[in-house]
Order: structure tokens, then sequence, then C-alpha cells
């Protein structure tokens, strides 16, 4: 079969030609905190209904690649920064791998950020943070879908924000950073105790367990609404309860009990006119102190629930990013040199980072396909890859009325999914388990 | 369609036993069947780690490099080998010390003492002996012991126990006193001296700041203000 390449038509608003980028003000902080065992890695996937051909996969890499030039980048050192340098290639397209998310060494792959993997019928990609989040990555899984379907089944799918036109220019409002676009004047920033840390064995440094439970986005949207929340605080309040659980084990002196809490991801795309694919999402540490006296479900949830009217506001959430831009313009930061500003920021981010959290959980939201897409596609699935404190971690995405929440972890134990899974059972709420166990 | 009946999850086709409590699956009327695909394949993917056995060859190769050159210097003045063991017997010293660990891992710190151990008491034996000397059996065995043993006591209980960071820091300090303590009264036993006096100023802070570390550790609320006072 005859592969089609797009020829693109001239520009209509050319980005800036230029073969570097800046880091936008979120990314900053991956390079410096990096290390050689682990880089901030998260995962796209989505399953087809046949078995995907990975001479097809790469074609589409090719057709995708002018229309996303902030991804096809590798991570060079400044004297003052890092920035972006633009590969004129694309990655080979791997096998996937039954411990997805594995530290990314920037040497290899011809220094990409990003990789493309296949097994059986799933297309993956798993980004290193640097080039995007979790939106940007879903619109650049989409659209290399998109152009694998029209390739293998000429299959028209209509473009738009989400699904981009690959016969179309990048412009640049899809490379700005619009953390600096938007960012006010005044910052925010607040102290925040260290979170209860889930304890457990370490797992071989390589190796990062999966377990994914599907279950009926109206059976969880029902139990929401219940107790008068949104699905991600109603999931997010069980796990608090369920984290919680352990701590309840290990330690029985209540007042000794610390907080539980855990990160929430917001995509500040749906405060600001942006069409940026670059990272623009900040965060909310919402949780209990369960030195308080234990909380039911009912409580947490609305614990959640008006914590995030105040925090994941549009003006708190503008003064958090403002405070990380203005620290960026500082001119005597701005001033010293790169091998200076790395141990700093390394140490700031060990410092802060997980460790005010006991976990994260990211919800994408619920991926909706044209139909002349969907019908080729039968699921999403969204992982993150693991921080140093929070040792569990996890992602939803809903698809097709199905709710994709996959556990990634880096210990031998199962307490926290187990205690979490079993509670929506006990619900009434039917979830289904599936796992990256050795076969 | 198989459920655990521990944790009431339906277990998807590929899994053989739950994922969340390892309870194998036995359900009569519908006996668990290899599946013609895996969510994952089951090859592991290994990201490429430092060689340690490497280093260790690159750094015994660069430690030859002075070794060679001291010896060959040692042989051309005529009378055999006479100072440039010194500098043989210190370089190997520093690999047992300083790659040696590297190279056996954590997990084996045990065996990496003994070795630094046993080089470090032949080194100085080595020296007394050319030297004449009568210090190694009452000074320089006794310091390497008293130095050794707390070492080892930090080190086995760091990674034998779940200690919290300040009361690690606290056995840090007290060692450290009594480590002090130690090598002056071998000193003075040795010069046949009288009573000990520097380590007395050195114990007393120690074993102080130790207190002022367990007494943080107890308290919730000291340690929540230092954290917040020293948050940046």
């Amino acid at each position: 079969m005859a592969i089609k390449i797009y020829k693109l038509p001239a520009p209509k608003k050319p980005v800036p030609d230029s073969n570097w980028l800046k880091l936008d003000n979120a990314a900053k902080i991956y390079p410096a905190a990096m290390s050689r065992k682990w880089t901030a890695i998260f995962r796209l996937s989505c399953e087809l209904t046949e078995e995907v051909d990975p001479r097809i996969l790469s074609a589409a890499l090719s057709n995708v690649r002018p229309r996303f030039p902030s991804f096809f980048q590798k991570l060079k050192k400044g004297f003052f920064w890092y920035y972006l340098e633009r590969i004129n290639d694309i990655p080979d397209i791997q096998k996937d791998v039954a411990n997805p998310c594995v530290h990314m060494d920037l040497r290899e792959n011809k220094g990409f950020m990003f990789r493309v993997r296949y097994h059986n019928k799933r297309i993956a990609v798993e980004f290193f943070h640097v080039l995007t989040d979790g939106t940007g990555g879903m619109r650049f899984l989409k659209t290399l879908v998109a152009e694998y379907l029209w390739l293998k089944y000429n299959a028209q799918i209509p473009r738009d924000d989400e699904i981009l036109d690959c016969r179309e220019s990048p412009s640049a409002e899809e490379l700005e950073d619009s953390f600096l676009k938007h960012s006010g004047l005044v910052g925010y920033t607040k102290a925040e105790s260290t979170a209860y840390h889930i304890p457990g064995t370490l797992e071989d440094e390589e190796y990062l367990h999966i377990i994914t439970g599907m279950m009926p986005v109206s059976a969880i949207r029902e139990k929401a609404h219940e107790l008068g929340v949104t699905i991600t605080e109603f999931l997010c309040a069980v796990m608090l309860l369920s984290i919680h659980d352990i701590q309840k084990l290990e330690e029985s002196d209540q007042r000794r009990f610390k907080p539980v809490k855990i990160s929430i991801p917001v995509n500040l795309r749906k405060f600001y006119p942006t069409k940026t694919l670059r990272n623009f999402s900040s965060y909310v540490n919402p949780g209990i102190d369960p030195k308080f006296g234990d909380y039911s479900l009912r409580e947490a949830a609305q614990l959640i629930h008006h914590f995030m009217g105040i925090e994941a506001s549009e003006k708190v959430l503008n003064a958090k990013f403002s405070d990380n831009v203005n620290k960026e313009k500082i001119r005597i930061l701005r001033a010293a040199p790169l091998f200076i500003k790395n141990p700093i920021m390394r140490l700031a981010f060990r410092k802060g980072g997980d460790r005010t959290t006991s976990s994260t959980f990211s919800n994408l939201g619920n991926v909706v396909l044209p139909p002349e897409m969907e019908k080729y596609v039968t699921r999403f699935d969204f992982i993150l890859g693991p921080l140093s404190f929070t040792k569990v971690k996890c992602a939803a995405v809903s698809y097709r009325g199905t709710l994709y929440l996959n556990f990634s972890r880096k210990i031998k134990e199962t307490a926290y999914e187990r205690n979490f899974f079993t509670r929506l059972v006990r619900m009434g709420v039917h979830v289904l388990v599936e796992s990256n166990q050795p076969h | 369609m198989s459920y655990c009946v521990n944790c009431g999850v339906e277990l998807a086709e590929s899994e053989k036993r739950c994922p969340l409590c390892n309870t194998i699956v036995i359900n009569r009327t519908n006996p668990w069947k290899e599946p013609e695909s895996f969510p994952y394949p089951s090859a592991v993917e290994k990201p490429a780690s430092l060689d340690k056995r490497f280093i260790a060859v690159i750094a015994a190769l660069i430690a030859l490099i002075p070794i060679a050159t001291c010896l060959i210097i040692d042989l051309l003045s005529g009378s055999g080998i006479t100072w440039s063991f010194y500098v043989i017997g210190g370089i190997i010293c520093a690999y047992t010390l300083g790659v040696v660990p590297v190279l056996l891992g954590k997990n084996r710190y045990i065996i990496s003492m003994i070795l630094a151990f046993l080089a470090i008491s032949f080194y100085l034996t080595y020296i007394n002996h050319t030297t004449d000397g009568h210090w190694f059996s009452n000074l320089g065995f006794p310091i390497v012991v008293c130095v050794f043993v707390v070492v080892f006591i930090f080190l086995f209980t760091n990674h034998v126990s779940k200690m919290a960071k300040l009361y690690k820091a606290a056995l840090f300090f007290s060692l450290i006193g009594l480590l002090c303590m130690g090598i002056e009264i071998i000193i003075r036993r040795y010069l046949d001296q009288g009573a000990i006096t520097w380590s007395l100023v050195v114990l007393p802070p120690c074993a102080i700041f130790a207190i002022i570390l367990i007494v943080c550790e107890r308290k919730q609320k000291i340690k929540d203000e230092i954290r917040k006072k020293l948050y940046f």
C-alpha cells in the first residue's frame, strides 16, 4: 500500500522561523529536577479495532510532524536556561513494553522527548512533561490516530482544535507560553504542610505497576451527584479515605495523623482563550486532616468541593502561576548561569515538589471523537509516571461511557488501589480490573 | 467472567490472579485460559544504567598510573621498593574505601566494611613494621576498630530500622561524641597520660544536640514550626 504524505500549502500565519524554542514556565523545573533514574513522564494511549501497522504509524507520525513543531525537539543546555532545538526527523516507532513510563534517556531515541509505541491494537505515546501537559498530549495523540486512520482506511475525519488539520500550518498561538501571556501582576504562594506518604516496599527502579479499573461513568456520576459534587471531587474523596485507611493501620494515635492530600492538576485552558499545545496547567491540593477525627465520604467530598471552589478559581490559579512567572522575571535569577540555577531549582523541587501531597489524581475528562473516528477507536488510557514521594498515582479518562482509571505505583503493596476499588464495589459500582502483572 | 472473592471486582480475561490481593481465580464454570493477547507485552524495558563493573575497572586502571610511576621511580633509585609501597598501599586503601562499596552496592555494606578494615589494618601494620614503630597494636589498630565500630553501628541502624530522620541525626551526633571520647582514651592510654580533656568539650554539645533532635522528633508542633520557618 502506498503511504500518503501531505505536502503543506504555503503557511497563512507562519510561526517564527527559528529552530529553537524557550521552555515554557512550567517546563523549566523538569530538566533541573530530572535525574539519571527519573524523568517526569506521562502516557496516553488508545485502542483501535484492528492490529496496529507500525509502518503506517510511522508515516502518520511524519504527517503530524509539521503541525506539531514544538514536539519534535531535543533538550539543549544554554548558558542561562535550557532550550528546545528542532529535530528534522521523527522518532522510531517502538514496540510497547510491560513497564510503561520507564525513565527516558534523552541521549537515546534521537533525542526526542516523546516515544510512540504500539502493542496489538494499541497506540501509545509517552511524553516528557517538558513538551506538553495532558491536554496537549491528548491533542497530539488524537491527531496522530486520525492521520493513521486516514492512511489506513482513508477515513475522512473532520478536524478542529482537538484533532488538528495536518494540512494547515501551525500557528504561533499553538507554540506560545500561555503562562507568560496570561500572568497577572500579583503572585501568591502558600506554605503547605507535609502530607502523609503511602508506605511500601520499593519495586525495581525500572518497573511501574499498572492497575486499570474500568467502570460505567453513569454509575460514578450518579454517586457524585448524590453527594452534590463532580466526578473528580467524588473520586478524590474516595481516594483520600482509601489512603487514610492505610494510615490508620500504621498509626494508632489520632494526634499523630498527618494530613492526607491529593494533587489535582487543573487545565488552565478552560479559563483563558488559548490554543497552546505546550504546558498550561496548574494544580490544587485538596485534602483532609484526620487529626480532627474520622471523615465520612460526604464530609470529605463536600470539603473537596468547597476547597476546589476557592482554590481552583481563575483568580487564585492566576496568582499561583503568576508567582512562578514573576520569579522567572527576577533579573538576578535570570542572570545566574544554568549551573548555579540548576541545583537551586532541583533543591526547590525536592523541598516542595510532591512532598506536600499523598498522591496525584489527574482526570482528563471525557474524550469525544467525531463518529467518523469513533468507530475505529475502542478505548483510551492515561497513565502518570512515578514521582519521588508519591509512590502511587492515578490518572483517569472517560470514553464512550466508560471511565478508565489507571493506578501507577512504584511499590509492591496494593493497599491503596484495593481500598479504593473495594470502596467503590461496596457502593454498588461495577469495576472491571486489569493490570500489567507478569504473565 | 470471574470475580475476585476478596475484592469483589471483576477480573479482565488476562488476569490469572487478582492484581489487588493476589488471590488466584478459581472459577469451575469458567476456568482461566490464557488469552490470545495480554494488555501489556512481557518484555520489560531496562533503561541504560551506569555499569558499576566498568567504573571499577576504569578506576583501577587510573589508579595504576601513580602506582606504576612511583614504582618505576623508586626502582630506578637503585635501592628496591622502599617509599613507593606507602603510595601503593594508600591507593589500595582509597580503592577499597571508595570504589569497592559502589561496586558491591548498599546491601553488601558489611563485606565492603570488612575489606576496607583489612586493607587499612594491613597498611598500618606495614608502616609500623617498616618504621620499626610500636604504635600499631596500642594506638593504630584500636583507633581503626573504634572508627569501624561506630560506622558499622550507624550503617546497620540505617539499614535495618525505619528510624525517623531526626532520630538518625541524633544517633549520628551521639556516635560522633562517643567516637571522639574513644579516640582520646586510646591516645591517652598510649601516651600514658591522665584523664580525658578535649573529648569532653565535644561530647556535651553532641549529646545536647542529639537530645534536642529527639525532642523535636517527638513534638509534632515543633517539627511543623521548623518546617514552616525553613520553608522557601
